[in-house]
């Protein structure tokens, strides 16, 4: 089966698992974030205390001075971040409820939003790099994508060509995003190198020439999934990468040693990704023989 | 007439003990006021000046500061105070580089050959004016007792970092080692802030007060701190000070801890361990949070191993915005979190931290079995070095009435108006000297450590 799906429009032989991965998509998705920002430190806190945003605003509107805010704030925002992290666990139940209440797709949208708010937050705390900017766009489709595919008990007839597109364009901007930061156009992420040089056991130096080597090639894996020819092999080669990047994280902190083997955070930190490595993947079985869009 | 009616006048005065105290007093207050603010002006286009510590201090240091317009000022130094006047200063010297950077234009002068334990008196001049008169201490070359002040994070809580960095150049310390996250974005503006900021640990009398500078994790620019600093570019090194007494580490935690840092880092450990009194190490993340909700530190936690088998003293750590002491530690695969409380143990590193000079307080909700105290409030650690010992005490910058700056003849002598973190019920940390080095200790060392008291101990590891 491996090789079957791995094959051009693969959807049409095998409906039922497309749908079943995108939904594994979603679910894992929504709940290793949702996680995540339940028992880890979510970069949304850093929007709670931008001094800049906020201070004025809460003066004048609720009368709270700066101060008071950035003592007092902590546990208001925990428990606000645990919130949102139980509803986007709670969410990720949702692609599995489907067939009997197909209403409750609507909350995939909800989930969305939670996962644009936290590419947002991101964003913000990378100093507004364009590569954190679109790095994640596979995270934020996925419960999207199983909106508009997963309809009822299979996935719709009309899969839609622009959807597709969408989801290739989603697809380019987290690997050009993921490419931005290893080959050094923004800096490369203190955990690239640890990983890397961890895992192949190399010096720093190795493991920042591997870095933008990788670095160059997702860059031009995004560009090639807009060129028909190379659209295939692009797919490929993003379905490989992004499940070993993804993989990395835990392979590189698993510790028998360690409480639960370091499974939290580093089993969530892998799933939350499983969008990189499945959506190339279900994309190919979108496409038509020799790359081309559905119609 | 003129003249016999001044003369009457001087008759008056000087016969009348009462009026004439009052007059000098008068005249002496009128000519420190001008004097005093005669070299506090700046009539140059230079200002955020500092004073970094990246090499040898005892006869090193670099002058750092803004030029706004025209060409870099230079620097006029001397041991004797010259006031405003740059010619009358026996040295000078060109800036050494300039980096555009953020919007600055960052002059850098690298004084090298200074006298140890030495106070240097200098101004900028350049072509519109000369600045204010400054002063700062070399260290010194020989064991004597200093004082320093470490902390870190001060990125989002504006007027508790002015307050802070005004109380800090109170307590007058040899030097201030800034464990990272000056600031919460990593651009320009935010760093045009922080520096103008850090111009208030200068006091009044123009006492500047050198800076250490470690790397954040909101330093997120690999290059931001070599740019405005002058460090070395990936910013970690290592000097003495106050000769064999103490070695003090920079280590950057946010590159890969293993690799070249730690190889750097053992070799000088090795080489250096067994004649220097105390180790000290300073860098932003902590090994172990005391936040909940911060991940652990896998990378600075490479550095454990190394601390431990050279017996590293002390570790300033930062980052989570709580502050916290621990008792001495090992690391242990079988104790809380990869350590265990070694209060016994020559080697042992006691942890101190976790940063909050002016940012956002956090839960300090993850106390370990090992921690003596954690709590969340800004302030920053007050350590005192001396061939006996070093002793921590914690400064709460909110609750701190104004104060006047600390009588250098008592240097550790907590100023009345300073609140103090009673840590476990003890104000005072103490962590007893290895005075024979760092591998090899006598037995029946004493240690003193919060709330657990003092105790002796005779068991040798070797």
């Amino acid at each position: 089966m491996a090789p079957a799906i791995l094959s051009e429009n693969w959807r049409e032989s095998q409906p039922a698992l497309w749908l079943f991965l995108l939904k594994l998509s979603a679910c894992l998705t929504l709940g290793a974030r949702g996680w995540l920002t339940w028992q880890a430190d979510s970069p949304i806190r850093g929007l709670f205390w931008q001094e800049a945003w906020w201070s004025s605003l809460l003066k004048n509107s609720a009368g709270i001075p700066w101060d008071d805010w950035a003592k007092e704030s902590d546990p208001y925002i925990t428990i606000t971040l645990s919130c949102i992290g139980l509803i986007l666990i709670a969410i990720a139940i949702v692609p599995w409820l489907l067939s009997l209440l197909p209403k409750l797709r609507w909350l995939l949208w909800l989930g969305a939003f939670f996962l644009l708010v936290d590419s947002f937050a991101r964003w913000v705390a990378s100093d507004y790099d364009m590569g954190m900017a679109i790095e994640h766009s596979l995270q934020m489709s996925a419960p999207i994508a199983l909106f508009f595919f997963g309809k009822g008990t299979a996935a719709t007839k009309q899969t839609g060509r622009a959807m597709t597109f969408l989801l290739l364009i989603a697809t380019g901007f987290t690997f050009a995003g993921h490419g931005f930061y290893a080959a050094g156009i923004h800096p490369v992420p203190l955990s690239y190198q640890t990983m890397t040089m961890k895992l192949l056991g190399c010096s720093e130096s190795i493991a920042v020439g591997f870095l933008l080597v990788v670095g160059v090639l997702d860059i031009l894996a995004a560009l090639a999934l807009f060129l028909k020819p190379l659209r295939r092999p692009a797919l490929l080669y993003c379905v490989a990468w992004g499940l070993l990047t993804a993989l990395a994280r835990i392979a590189s902190h698993f510790s028998l040693s360690a409480s639960w083997w370091n499974l939290d955070p580093w089993l969530f930190e892998t799933a939350v990704r499983t969008s990189h490595w499945l959506f190339p993947l279900l994309v190919l079985g979108l496409l038509r023989k020799g790359g081309t869009m559905p119609k | 007439m003129c003249i016999s009616f001044f003369a009457q006048m001087k008759a008056n005065l000087t016969s009348n003990p009462f009026v004439s105290n009052l007059v000098k007093m008068v005249l002496v207050v009128t000519i420190s006021t001008t004097s005093s603010l005669a070299l506090g002006q700046n009539a140059s286009q230079t200002d955020k000046l500092r004073v970094v510590w990246t090499a040898d201090p005892a006869t090193q240091a670099t002058i750092a500061w803004n030029q706004i317009e025209g060409e870099p000022a230079s620097v006029h130094f001397d041991t004797e105070d010259k006031g405003r006047d740059p010619n009358s200063y026996a040295s000078s010297q060109e800036a050494d580089r300039m980096s555009e950077y953020d919007g600055m234009r960052n002059c850098f002068v690298r004084l090298k050959n200074l006298e140890p334990d030495t106070d240097y008196f200098f101004c900028l001049a350049d072509e519109s004016g000369t600045s204010r008169r400054y002063v700062f201490r070399t260290a010194p070359d020989q064991p004597q007792a200093f004082t320093f002040i470490s902390g870190g994070d001060s990125r989002n809580f504006r007027d508790v970092r002015i307050l802070a960095n005004q109380f800090a150049g109170k307590l007058r310390p040899l030097f201030i080692s800034f464990t990272g996250d000056m600031i919460n974005k990593d651009v320009a503006e935010e760093w045009v802030e922080w520096l103008t900021d850090w111009e208030q640990t200068i006091g009044d009398n123009g006492r500047v007060i050198p800076i250490v500078p470690h790397r954040g994790n909101h330093e997120k620019r690999p290059e931001t701190i070599y740019e405005h600093f002058d460090t070395p570019v990936d910013v970690y090194f290592a000097f003495d000070i106050g000769g064999d007494l103490c070695r003090y580490y920079t280590l950057n935690s946010e590159i890969p801890a293993g690799g070249d840092q730690e190889e750097w880092l053992n070799a000088d450990l090795k080489e250096h361990r067994a004649t220097r009194t105390h180790l000290i190490a300073g860098y932003h993340k902590p090994m172990r949070p005391h936040v909940s909700a911060k991940s652990e530190g896998e990378n600075p936690m490479l550095w454990a191993d190394n601390f431990y088998e050279h017996g590293l003293d002390l570790a300033l750590e930062s980052d989570s915005h709580v502050m916290k002491r621990t008792q001495p530690l090992k690391p242990d695969p079988e104790g809380h979190e990869g350590f265990s409380a070694a209060p016994g143990d020559p080697n042992a590193t006691t942890y101190i931290g976790e940063g909050c000079w002016g940012a956002p307080l956090r839960a300090a909700d993850d106390g370990k079995p090992w921690t003596i105290a954690t709590e969340a409030f800004n302030g920053f650690d007050w350590v005192h070095v001396s061939p006996d010992s070093i002793q921590v005490k914690t400064v709460r910058v909110e609750g701190s009435a104004n104060f006047d700056p600390v009588d250098l003849a008592a240097p550790f002598e907590t100023p009345k108006g300073l609140k103090l973190w009673e840590a476990g019920g003890e104000e005072i940390l103490t962590i007893t000297a290895d005075r024979y080095g760092n591998v090899k200790k006598p037995p029946n060392r004493k240690l003193v450590l919060g709330t657990l008291g003092e105790w002796d101990f005779t068991e040798n590891p070797e």
